[in-house]
């Protein structure tokens, strides 16, 4: 009967201990005290991130409620490399106005295409990474209207700014993604800074890519490694890192390898005869 | 009403089958079905012999029956409609249970002795109901409400009522196969699926199982299936609580004469019900619903639901019920001619909650819900066209493999969909020799991109039929604009490595379908106008098809 308290307070001690973080919190696994916290507020939920890209954020993860803009070359790889651990962690992902989502490459960083849904406002192929003078004809109230019925329901959204959005209204829009805690990653270059712009609590510019596995007429694109530089009002100086695209692991307790499919259907990468 | 004792209850049960597609008015012979959720749930006997199943998508139904009507379901509909047939049985038992609209339990032992004999009054019961103006409707009587249900349901194949001695019911189920405990919702399809798997494929086969040993693999709902099976009632009538003054009421000092304001005080009571209840532990599997008006007129409708009625399940009859009675046509005897005064639900029977665990894996996620909801919110504010998504198709260009179809047409549990290439183990996911190894690009046009990739001289590169370039490309240049403002050249770009041709030559058998192209991957450097400074190498698709240049992705 004593022995039966003796373990009953101790476990007690330990749970507490546990709580406040201190004596016991080394030797739990990693992760597990994220988990079992409570009581945490809005802004200080987050959702995981690829090891890889903790060094962009502060928080070493994706904090709820913020709004996040990919820039520069790489910039929907990127965007998709940055929530695929959210997505492969049970997270539906939304993609608002992209109809170039490329699904090969979003399940490639181990995106589950299950939860995957796209939602288009403009009728056709609005803009695209390729640098071009024309906007797409869209309507900017029903593109912010959708995006207050996507953050409602979705906890990642992938999406594109149209051209000609009102600033009023995506003010708002900001406001109530901080509320609904969705984490909304932006695709484009026209999207930080500018008039009219959704407000960006911070950037992701990508840059210096550098491919390896193609040469001069043989080979095939095999990986890139990309340097990543993060800037914004919540983020303390400039950040960077580096990283190898694809080749990004998601969370080690989802369980699946993305990079174990390399070989999969490897076209032979023979040296091609050139016939001048 | 019911006699403690361990005997099982004499029931009796009244079931039409395909309730809603009679409620929506089709005849039995125009083919119709009624769907929910993309599925048919009831179809007319037209529809059935033109091979229309329950549990079908739409696309199938129509396949097979292609004049086949379908129309969404309404369950107000069918409770509005199901009202005239319960006050004509209430004619002959007035304590009767409603299960669900198209469903009604008895009390036998009080009535068959009153019209002579259990036979004599399921032979009356079904001449009520024909005169009712109700389609044939299956009556049946056993010990319990399962074997009763079973029973009623025997009966619309047989043409006539069922009656299963008393004490027989044990034996009757024993024959059965395990497939019932699923048909009546009396046990999750993955529990009727797993003792199918484990050979029990027979009620009898459960029922012969000690208790304890079901209730130690399968816990209570396994239990319950056990209890079932062996021919007894889900609850004796001895454990039903006496139920100390937990009835709640509302007296409306000023009468309501809206459904809806009713139903909004219904749903305060129903919430206090129900966590009053969930307090203790309990659920309520039978509720009696009375309803009164400013001139004492009133409707009071016994509601059963063997898994317990929810609050939300409770306000949902408090409205089937109120429906019904505003929509009793003018002049008949009880008809409502005032507001509603007061509202009182009283939980007849509670029963322990044994509750439903959650799997840790699998099943549904709190995410998962919002987002279907989020879908649902979705496609009214766009177009069903406009919310998609990813099927996977199969096939060697990166535009071909996935298909974005209407999430609507989709059923979005995720144990069945096909929807990335890793969680098709065959079929069309094949090796697909002649398509891309990984990385595959991050944009993908949906239509093409005309492009000019030059040599040095600055020709344009050919490919011939045999795959052999011309020269080896040095530069790109990417049409801007589109097909109706005409397309715009883009900046010169340098292509600083290459690989390719790579040909397809596919569906050569298909002459709508044929393609015969190749695809190069190529990499460009700094545009040389200063606009990507610094940004390194850009990698695009770039396929060759009717000796002209195309941009077909890019590794963005």
């Amino acid at each position: 009967m004593e022995l039966a308290v003796d373990l009953i307070s101790s476990d007690l001690v330990s749970s507490g201990a546990v709580a406040h973080g201190k004596a016991r919190g080394s030797a739990l696994p990693a992760g597990l005290r994220e988990r079992v916290q409570s009581n945490v507020l809005t802004h200080e939920q987050t959702v995981p991130v690829a090891a890889e890209f903790a060094a962009l954020f502060p928080e070493r993860a994706l904090v709820r409620g913020r709004t996040l803009a990919c820039a520069g070359p790489a910039a929907t790889s990127t965007g998709m490399a940055v929530v695929a651990a959210a997505v492969a962690g049970g997270a539906w992902l939304a993609v608002v106005d992209v109809p170039t989502f490329g699904l090969d490459a979003a399940s490639e960083v181990g995106i589950a295409l299950e939860r995957v849904v796209a939602v288009s406002v403009t009728p056709s192929a609005a803009d695209d990474p390729i640098p071009s003078s024309t906007s797409g004809a869209s309507g900017p109230s029903s593109w912010v209207d959708v995006m207050a019925a996507v953050v409602d329901g979705f906890d990642i959204v992938l999406a594109r700014v149209p051209a000609d959005a009102a600033a009023g209204p995506l003010r708002r829009l900001a406001t109530r993604i901080r509320q609904r805690g969705a984490v909304v990653i932006l695709l484009g270059d026209a999207i930080a800074g500018q008039d009219g712009a959704m407000p960006c609590d911070g950037v992701i510019e990508s840059g210096g890519i550098v491919w390896s596995g193609l040469g001069v007429g043989f080979g095939a694109l095999r990986q890139r490694t990309v340097e990543l530089h993060m800037s914004g009002r919540r983020v303390p100086g400039r950040r960077q890192c580096r990283v190898t695209l694809p080749g990004v692991t998601v969370a080690d307790d989802v369980g699946t390898d993305v990079r174990a499919d390399v070989d999969a259907d490897v076209v032979a990468d023979i040296p091609v005869e050139v016939c001048a | 009403m019911s006699v403690p004792g361990p005997t099982t209850q004499r029931i009796v049960t009244v079931w039409f089958p395909d309730w809603p597609v009679t409620a929506a008015g089709f005849a039995p012979d125009v083919p119709a079905a009624v769907m929910a959720a993309n599925r048919v749930i009831a179809r007319t006997p037209a529809a059935a012999n033109e091979g229309v199943v329950v549990g079908q998508r739409r696309r199938q139904a129509q396949a097979r029956c292609p004049h086949v009507v379908l129309v969404d379901e309404d369950r107000a509909r069918d409770a509005r409609e199901f009202e005239p047939v319960i006050r004509a049985v209430a004619e002959l038992s007035p304590r009767l249970d409603v299960i669900e609209p198209g469903w009604i339990t008895l009390d036998a032992r009080g009535p068959s002795r009153y019209f002579g004999g259990e036979a004599m009054f399921a032979s009356r019961l079904i001449a009520t109901i024909a005169d009712a103006a109700a389609p044939n409707a299956g009556v049946g009587i056993a010990d319990g409400r399962f074997a009763s249900s079973i029973a009623a349901r025997l009966a619309i194949r047989q043409h006539e009522p069922v009656l299963i001695a008393p004490g027989d019911s044990a034996r009757f189920c024993a024959g059965l196969p395990i497939g019932w405990l699923q048909a009546l919702g009396e046990a999750q399809p993955e529990l009727v699926d797993l003792f199918a798997r484990l050979g029990l494929r027979h009620l009898g086969a459960l029922a012969a199982l000690s208790s304890s040993d079901v209730l130690g693999r399968f816990g209570h709902p396994g239990v319950h299936a056990h209890r079932l099976a062996s021919g007894a009632d889900e609850r004796l009538s001895s454990t039903t609580d006496p139920a100390p003054e937990r009835r709640l009421d509302h007296v409306l000092d000023d009468p309501i004469a809206q459904t809806g304001a009713v139903v909004f005080v219904a749903k305060q009571l129903a919430d206090e019900l129900g966590e009053t209840l969930a307090a203790q532990g309990r659920v309520c599997t039978r509720l009696v619903v009375l309803l009164e008006t400013e001139h004492g007129e009133r409707s009071e409708r016994s509601w059963y639901r063997s898994a317990g009625l929810t609050a939300a399940a409770m306000v949902e009859r408090v409205r089937w019920q109120l429906d019904a009675w505003v929509d009793l046509p003018r002049g008949s005897d009880q008809e409502i001619t005032g507001g509603i005064v007061l509202i009182r639900l009283v939980p007849e029977e509670v029963r322990a909650d044994v509750g439903q665990q959650l799997g840790l894996w699998g099943g549904q996620s709190d995410a998962d819900r919002r987002a279907i909801r989020a879908i649902a919110r979705l496609t009214t504010l766009t177009s069903e066209t406009a919310v998609t998504v990813p099927v996977w198709r199969g096939g060697r260009l990166p535009g071909d493999r996935y298909r974005w179809v209407p999430a609507t047409t989709v059923d979005l549990d995720q144990s069945t969909r096909m929807a990335s290439r890793a969680s098709t183990g065959s079929g069309p996911s094949g090796p697909w020799p002649g398509s891309l190894p990984m990385p595959s690009p991050a944009t993908v046009y949906a239509d093409p991109r005309p492009a000019e990739v030059l040599d040095e001289q600055g020709r344009v590169v050919e490919v011939s039929g045999r795959g052999v370039v011309s020269a080896p490309p040095v530069s790109l240049m990417i049409m801007h604009g589109d097909e109706s403002a005409g397309w715009r050249r883009g900046p010169r770009q340098e292509i600083t490595a290459w690989a390719g041709p790579w040909p397809i030559d596919q569906h050569w058998w298909e002459p709508n379908r044929h393609r015969r192209l190749a695809q190069f991957q190529m990499l460009t450097g700094d545009a040389g106008d200063g606009v990507r400074e610094g940004d390194g190498d850009q990698g695009y698709l770039v396929i060759a098809e009717h000796r002209r240049w195309w941009v077909s992705a890019c590794y963005d």
